[in-house]
């Protein structure tokens, strides 16, 4: 009786402790994918196609799938990037499309 | 001294090359349309793409004889006339009591060194006389610059760059036209020079002469009428970039590039579109 309820009590911590890990291992790649949105945002750049990839991130991380939500937010990060790199190229080569 | 000489050439240079000419960018970019499409006559760029397109032309000219957009004109008319809960109205706030001045927006307002469009004149107007701002897509806000416009038809736009600053405003507006955005990476230019005419999904693209002429708009597919910054807003979604918000600075300095690249043509607004 008393080594089962150990042996529930052990399980709860140890599945605490896998779900906390998940948990931080998502809100580190949120964070990261959010950082990247803004940087992007800062200079109008964000795609639109980025904040519905957090939400989804997001809502997935809520229904416990952090797998999912970490690839999803590791998406919304790399379009982030992505937008910011293609101001920062247009900031120099917009003018090879100008009429003259 | 050699590297004096090698810095100041190089300033020059780099200055010949950035610095912009608002009169010659236009006569490029009215060029480019005249030798890309001779049979088009410049002024009917202020159709759209039924300037280009004959079998949506005729179907545009059966939809012009009963237009979309009257409502919005009397509707425009009657808030225009309607006193502000001070007694003053729009009349009070506009050059010629606000008819028939559509061709001078945007214009660059030196004091405040910013564009100043007809809609945000419009909302300034309110909040000077202790009215609340309207929305800047749709509804009255489209109603009343629908109105402005029907009394400036015929009228030929006349934008001015007073100033350097006003020519940082055109630049800026310029280069949002060029750069390419969103995941689609397309600019405004990709559409509207390179592929105007060119089919896109269901629709055919416009030139971007003569793009801002009309506005506001009634379209059939919003089945409404909307501003030039609601379709600024569709077209950067379009290509799934974030829009900006609508009388926000990026969209004012692109209506003035856009606007002064119609320099010449008429007013003709408001309009009807798919
Ligand atoms: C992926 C192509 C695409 C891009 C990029 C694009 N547009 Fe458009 N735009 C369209 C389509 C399609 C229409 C509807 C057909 C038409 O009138 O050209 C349209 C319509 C318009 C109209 C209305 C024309 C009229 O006669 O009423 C304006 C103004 C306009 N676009 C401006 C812009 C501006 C400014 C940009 C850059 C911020 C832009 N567009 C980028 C596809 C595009």
């Amino acid at each position: 009786m008393l080594n089962r309820s150990i042996c529930t009590a052990v399980l709860l911590v140890l599945s605490a402790v896998a779900t906390a890990g998940d948990n931080a291992g998502f809100e580190a790649a949120y964070n990261a994918a959010e950082a990247a949105r803004k940087k992007a945002a800062d200079v109008e750049y964000e795609w639109n196609t980025t904040a519905p990839l957090l939400q989804k991130a997001q809502d997935a991380a809520a229904a416990g799938d952090y797998d999912k939500a970490i690839t999803l937010a590791g998406e919304a990060k790399k379009q982030g990037e992505l937008a910011y790199a293609q101001s920062r190229y247009e900031a120099k080569h917009w003018r090879d499309s100008e009429i003259r | 001294m050699v590297r004096i000489l090698i810095t100041a050439m190089s300033v020059l240079l780099f200055a010949s090359s950035t610095v912009a000419d608002p009169e010659s960018d236009r006569k490029a970019f009215v060029n480019y349309f005249n030798k890309r499409f001779p049979n088009v006559a410049t002024e009917s760029y202020v159709n759209g793409i039924y300037a280009l397109d004959k079998d949506a032309y005729e179907q545009w000219l059966d939809i012009e004889e009963f237009p979309p957009y009257e409502i919005a004109i009397e509707e425009g008319e009657q808030l225009f006339n309607t006193r502000f809960a001070n007694g003053k109205g729009y009349a009070d706030c506009f050059d010629k009591g606000g008819l028939g001045i559509r061709q001078n927006y945007p214009y660059f307002d030196s004091a405040r060194k910013q564009v100043v469009t007809l809609e945000l004149a419009i909302n300034e107007c309110r909040e000077k006389h202790g009215e609340k701002p309207l929305g800047y897509k749709k509804g009255a806000i489209a109603s009343l610059s629908a109105y402005m416009a029907s009394t400036s038809r015929g009228n030929i736009f006349n934008i001015t760059i007073p100033d350097k600053p006003a020519l940082a405003a055109y630049e800026e507006g310029k280069q949002y036209f060029y750069s390419k955005r969103g995941q689609l990476n397309f600019s405004c230019a990709d559409c509207h020079v390179s592929n105007a005419s060119m089919q896109i999904r269901a629709d055919k693209l416009s030139a971007a002469l003569g793009h801002p002429t009309h506005f506001p708009v009634y379209r059939s597919k919003w089945g409404e009428m909307g501003t030039l910054h609601r379709r600024f807003d569709g077209c950067n979604k379009q290509v799934r970039a974030n829009p900006q918000p609508a009388q926000g600075e990026a969209y004012r300095n692109l209506e003035y590039f856009l606007t002064y690249m119609s320099n010449g043509l008429e007013v003709n607004g408001p309009g009807a579109r798919k």
